[in-house]
């Protein structure tokens, strides 16, 4: 097991180093920095002197050559410094923590729903199969997955908020706030646990043991939640965690539709502003947050099946 | 109640003088009423808290501003008039370069931070302007012009600038980005950390912020018994909002106020009954990159400009008038190529009107118009004949292939009418072969201009803008010097700029005006094409009369808000 750890977490660190490396050389890609000190309004442009620019070029480091910039970078990361806001001259993780908690709070009410109505609705499912109840999980399965999540947002808020006038359209205030961006967030990954709940189950529910169970007179119920589902629930509940750090990575859609203040909402408004520090800041944390993510579920799958680790 | 000002201008300021005339200022009684309700606006962006100038980006500058809780000097009222606010009265010297400001006494600010003085302003203009770390280089136009404030005694204040600029008094009455007056002793009692991060109670305007959540939410609350007029409205809630589908939702919805919104949505608010209103005259327009003709500046040789490529159909030989003649003729041929009424009839609904000078708020022009007798001058008439025999003059007549950028990202109408003008060039039968490129502004279009790098014709809509008397002629004297400018540099409106500055008489003014006018348009680097109206709508059962300042066109002096009842 030991072996296993240590060589699923060298793994990480190579993927990191990656992503930190296509990270840097896709942030410079943004263009210039500096032109947000620049103005838009007329002839302020003009207060900007070619001299005050290169000096800004020098403060942000872009007078040395890309290869000393990456060091640097490298450098600083290590220190866990993720660099300072272009934009609000302020630390880059100083403003990922404002934000965090909107985040995580959307993605753990969506987790929550997609525990809530995938594992149940999958077993149903399965149980059911063939039936209109089947029918209806697949459906539910099949939309959260083809669905474009911005899409339904915009559905969501039109039904919900404008003409029913349940649930605020906008906003971070409140648990009426929570609805809309945790059903929009929530229903794709549900719909994954969902197939994934149900396939595993009809897996389990064909086989020798399940059969061998019936056969000595286990009642249905019996059958299904002593036998069956403890069985099938090691591969959902075990991707669930990577399901969470996907939630939390994956929703600047719907933190944009739903003026959401975290860390989504973060990385958009931070590309439009050529933010550059920012940007990468905010990618590196959240590629972090996944592969730690994996890392643990790879860690869970190798201790709840020892083929794994042995492979 | 009103207060009578007196004012001791000693000449003529250059611009037009019926614009400089001291009206009564407005206040409110303290007493007289009592706050009550909520309006929730929705903007682009609410930026950060910094309440430092100097620490403060851009936008979180102006949002200070625009949400009312620091003032200017002056101020331009909803009928055009400059008026005095933190001031009292001013005086300029006859060479236009000293600025005398008298500071209206007893002014509190918001916290327990004294009476503001001299000291003040002098400290805000320097921190704001000059200060380490500066992160407000792109704001004030005091730094090109190297002007130094000084307090004469506590309550006068002196500015004097190296350069005479006709910018350096405007921004004195401009909404946002001149000089909002903060405490000194706030600043120096907390220090730049402290300062910078608690709320600012160090302004003098009419809301105080109580809240602000970073680009996310602003909340601001009446400053009962304000020194000039107490607001109606007891607290406004500036969110940020981007996505328009939100927006309308919001609306509809009625869990927001105020929102700018696009044309196209107008019936379907006004159907959910919201109103709609203008926020003046926004423009699309295009213009010519590449057009570099100013190889010294102020004794020192301009660096190459990678742009410049005589051979290219727009951009002439600085050295040889033949070719820049032709150069003219190309750019003024597809200026004549665009049906400027068929855009506004298709795209906007015939809710706007063919624009023919390049930037420049339409009301603006349409004064200077009538007051120099002027209508029509400029037009550029839709003529395609013309325009195929200025093309065969200038050695074109078979076309020639050009990239054609349209800015992405800006106001939501301006891809749509740039892909239009690519088809009307493309459809007018003289060989024109546009490549449409999309970009961002900025990281796209932006940073290549900077780079003095785009050769081509490149097109933005803008929303409206603010009044400035010097908007066509401005953007047309960029200094090479400067980080930024749209693509094009010539001598003729860097003199004219000057010369303007030192204007003693309206008569003066406009005569220059008009001159530079004739170059701008003859030239045609730069053209408009349609003015269509910027709206906003506002929720009428929470949101009465709003008087704005002509001087801004964004969501400002929520103090003027009336309840609708």
């Amino acid at each position: 097991m030991r072996r296993f750890i240590i060589r699923r977490a060298l793994a990480s660190v190579v993927t990191m180093l990656l992503v930190i490396t296509a990270i840097f050389a896709l942030t410079r890609s943004f263009g210039d920095p500096r032109t947000i000190y620049l103005s838009d309004e007329f002839n302020t442009d003009l207060s900007m002197s070619k001299k005050q620019w290169d000096d800004l070029g020098v403060e942000f480091g872009l007078d040395k050559p890309m290869a000393y910039q990456y060091a640097l970078f490298i450098g600083r990361l290590l220190k866990g410094d993720l660099g300072t806001s272009v934009h609000q001259r302020r630390p880059v993780i100083q403003l990922i923590m404002e934000r965090l908690p909107a985040t995580a709070q959307l993605a753990l009410g969506a987790f929550i729903l997609t525990i809530a109505t995938g594992i149940p609705l999958g077993i149903l499912s399965a149980v059911q199969r063939g039936t209109i109840l089947d029918l209806g999980g697949r459906l539910f399965a099949v939309l959260g997955h083809a669905l474009p999540s911005f899409w339904v947002a915009v559905i969501l808020v039109i039904v919900f908020g404008v003409y029913l006038g349940w649930v605020p359209t906008y906003g971070h205030k409140g648990i009426n706030s929570f609805i809309l961006p945790c059903i929009t967030l929530g229903w794709s990954s549900a719909s994954g646990v969902l197939r994934l709940t149900r396939s595993s189950m009809l897996e389990v529910l064909d086989s020798e043991y399940v059969k061998l169970a019936r056969a000595k007179g286990v009642s249905g119920h019996g059958v299904v939640w002593k036998h069956a589902l403890r069985n099938a629930l090691i591969t959902p509940l075990t991707v669930a965690g990577l399901t969470l750090g996907g939630l939390i990575t994956g929703s600047v859609i719907i933190e944009t539709v739903f003026a959401w203040p975290g860390i989504g909402l973060l990385s958009i408004q931070s590309v439009y502003k050529s933010d550059y520090a920012t940007v990468q800041g905010v990618f590196l944390f959240v590629t972090a947050v996944y592969i730690a993510a994996a890392f643990l579920v790879d860690i869970a799958y190798a201790w709840v099946d020892p083929r794994i680790r042995y492979g | 109640m009103t207060v009578e000002v007196e004012r001791i201008v000693t000449k003529e300021v250059p611009v037009p003088v019926e614009k400089i005339v001291t009206k009564e200022i407005e206040v409110r009684p303290p007493g007289s009423v009592t706050p009550s309700g909520t309006v929730r606006v929705a903007w682009g962006e609410v930026s950060f808290p910094a309440m430092v100038p100097h620490r403060s980006g851009m936008v979180s500058a102006q949002m200070q501003a625009w949400t009312g809780a620091y003032e200017a000097p002056l101020y331009q009222n909803a009928d055009g008039f400059v008026v005095p606010r933190l001031a009292e009265a001013w005086e300029i010297s006859t060479d236009q370069k000293t600025f005398t400001f008298q500071v209206r006494k007893g002014i509190p600010f918001h916290g327990s931070w004294g009476e503001m003085t001299a000291h003040d302003w002098v400290w805000s203009g320097n921190d704001g302007w000059y200060g380490p770390n500066t992160n407000r280089t792109g704001v004030f136009v005091c730094t090109r012009v190297e002007c130094t404030p000084r307090a004469v005694d506590d309550y006068i204040v002196e500015f004097t600038i190296k350069r005479a600029d006709p910018l350096f008094f405007f921004n004195m009455f401009k909404s946002h980005n001149g000089l909002p007056v903060g405490s000194q002793t706030r600043f120096n009692s907390l220090g730049v950390d402290r300062a910078m991060a608690e709320l600012p109670d160090g302004g003098t305007g009419p809301y105080r912020i109580v809240e602000w959540i970073p680009d996310t939410e602003i909340i601001t609350e009446a400053v009962v018994d304000h020194w000039r007029k107490t607001p109606n409205i007891n607290q406004v809630r500036h969110l940020q909002i981007t996505e328009t589908a939100t927006l309308i939702a919001g609306l509809q919805a009625g869990d927001l106020d105020v929102a700018k919104i696009a044309d196209s949505f107008i019936p379907e608010l006004e159907a959910a009954g919201l109103q709609t209103r203008s926020l003046g005259e926004g423009m699309f327009m295009g213009q010519w990159a590449g057009n570099f003709c100013i190889p010294e500046f102020e004794g020192t040789p301009v660096p190459p400009r990678p742009a410049y490529d005589p051979s290219l159909p727009w951009i002439g030989d600085c050295n040889d008038m033949d070719s820049r003649e032709d150069a003219r003729k190309v750019r003024k041929a597809l200026s004549m190529l665009i049906d400027r009424q068929r855009l506004v009839d298709g795209i906007v609904g015939g809710r706007g009107r063919p624009l023919f000078f390049w930037d420049g708020n339409g009301s603006v022009q349409d004064e200077f118009l009538r007051r120099t007798g002027t209508e029509g001058r400029w037009d550029v008439p839709y003529d395609p004949e013309l325009a195929a025999q200025y093309l065969q003059e200038a050695g074109w007549g078979d076309g020639f292939e050009f990239e054609h950028v349209c800015r992405t990202g800006g106001h939501p109408l301006a891809v749509e009418s740039c892909e239009a003008v690519a088809a009307l060039w493309e459809g007018a039968g003289v060989g024109l072969k546009p490549t449409i490129s999309r970009q961002p502004y900025r990281g796209g279009i932006r940073d290549r201009l900077v780079a003095r790098e785009f050769q081509g014709v490149w097109f933005q809509g803008e929303g409206a803008s603010s009044a400035n008397f010097y908007n066509p002629l401005g953007d047309a004297a960029r200094r090479p010097d400067a980080a930024f400018n749209p693509g094009s540099e010539w001598q003729e409106p860097l003199d004219w700029f000057e010369a303007i500055s030192t204007a003693t008489t309206l008569q003066e003014f406009d005569a220059i005006m008009v001159e530079a006018a004739d170059w701008i348009s003859y030239w045609s680097y730069g053209f408009g094409v349609y003015g269509f109206q910027d709206v906003f709508a506002v929720n009428p059962e929470i949101v009465g009369e709003w008087p704005r300042s002509s001087n801004s066109t964004q969501f400002v002096d929520f103090e003027n808000i009336e309840h609708p009842r």
